[in-house]
């Protein structure tokens, strides 16, 4: 990751009834929203695409190390369901029992998807070959927002484009995880 | 393999770049981690420098030198890689300009098929007959009356100039009267004109009088 920025917390991160489960649930919903809002503006502050949950409990996200609180991961797992249901997010990890991992998305797949489409036609790129790698992590991208993005979600912002018609993904038969793409 | 939609629109030069790409890429991600490499042997030789290890730390500068050669020679092979993926695709668009500039001479060739130079030649042919016979209408049309007829519409009319003179005796004019009329003919008026001017004449020399000396 990027070296940490300073992210502005909201002032209910300072409060510490907010990182324990309200029982009643008006309340829950009410602080599982603050919470989603808060990991949305988070991941996108830090250009976070993926969170790993038990590594994303002890950071600065979950555990407030100023008035001594954290988030308990159970209820990380809640909100990050929540998130799921909305399709905010995604579990990487088929297992139900052990889901640890997911894509944190604070654009749709379909606004990522609009972003790129732009991006490519601001710069006349269409019909033209582009490898995955180049489109994120090459210097062609540096400073567009969606410079970085987890393979895996640029697949599924990509797979939403080629069903529209304005892409196509394609790779040559020994290099599947190399592939390429041609907007149009 | 399989990830082929069902309207396929990728043609193999596409996957021939696609192919340089990846190679592409993959020399790069080379790079960076010959430079990570590169970065670590500096570090290891300042580290055995400071515990007087001279033998070590020139091993690690030897190590470093001959990646930095490494570097350079991928380097190179990026630069050939991405001319020729740049030389395919510019050779993509002569193509396409190519065939444009074909679709152009085709449609130009039809068009001329439509109209033979012996057509041409017979409407232009038929054209100007038709003008010269236009011509030829609108002149006797203008000039309907020859120069004969002129001079016999001349003598017509001055036989009947002739007549009316004769027919019509110059009638009696009204006497000029000899009675004295008032002094209305010195009337005062070219006389005060005349004074406005000499008003004039005195009014006009000063300003230049005054502007003399300005200069």
């Amino acid at each position: 990751m990027d070296s940490p920025t300073s992210f502005q917390f909201p002032p209910v991160y300072d409060f510490p009834p907010f990182f324990t489960r309200q029982p009643t649930l008006s309340t829950w919903q009410d602080q599982a929203k603050q919470w989603q809002t808060l990991v949305l503006n988070y991941c996108r502050h830090q250009r976070q695409f993926r969170l790993t949950l038990s590594e994303a409990a002890n950071s600065e996200l979950f555990n407030n190390t100023a008035i001594g609180r954290k988030l308990p991961l159970a209820a990380i797992h809640e909100v990050i369901q929540l998130m799921v249901d909305q399709g905010r997010a995604e579990w990487l990890d088929d297992k139900k029992t052990s889901r640890n991992q997911c894509l944190i998305y604070w654009h749709s797949p379909e606004e990522w998807a609009d972003l790129i489409y732009q991006w490519i036609q601001d710069r006349a790129l269409n019909n033209s070959v582009l490898t995955l790698y180049e489109l994120t992590h090459d210097d062609l991208s540096q400073g567009a927002e969606f410079h970085g993005m987890d393979a895996l979600m640029l697949r599924r912002v990509l797979s939403t484009l080629v069903s529209k018609g304005k892409a196509q993904v394609f790779h040559n038969d020994e290099a599947a995880n190399e592939a390429g793409v041609k907007f149009f | 393999m399989g990830a082929n939609g069902s309207k396929n629109r990728i043609t193999p030069q596409d996957r021939a770049i696609l192919d340089l790409k990846v190679q592409r890429d993959r020399l790069k991600q080379y790079t960076k981690r010959i430079n990570v490499v590169l970065n670590r042997e500096t570090e290891i030789a300042q580290e055995h420098l400071r515990r007087n290890n001279k033998q070590q730390a020139l091993l690690a500068l030897r190590k470093k030198k001959y990646q930095e050669q490494l570097l350079v020679k991928t380097e190179n092979q990026l630069m050939n890689l991405e001319q020729l993926t740049q030389t395919i695709e510019f050779a993509l668009v002569e193509k396409e300009v190519f065939a444009g500039l074909a679709q152009g001479n085709q449609v130009l060739k039809t068009l001329n098929q439509e109209m033979s130079l012996e057509n041409v030649e017979k409407l232009m042919e038929e054209t100007a007959d038709a003008i010269a016979y236009q011509e030829e209408v609108s002149e006797m049309l203008g000039t309907k009356l020859s120069s004969h007829d002129e001079a016999e519409l001349e003598n017509e009319l001055r036989a009947l100039q002739a007549t009316e003179i004769g027919e019509s005796a110059i009638p009696e004019l009204p006497s000029v009267p000899q009675k004295n009329f008032p002094n209305i003919i010195e009337s005062p008026q070219p006389e005060q004109g005349a004074v406005s001017d000499i008003e004039e004449a005195e009014i006009s020399p000063k300003p230049a009088r005054v502007a003399m000396p300005a200069e």
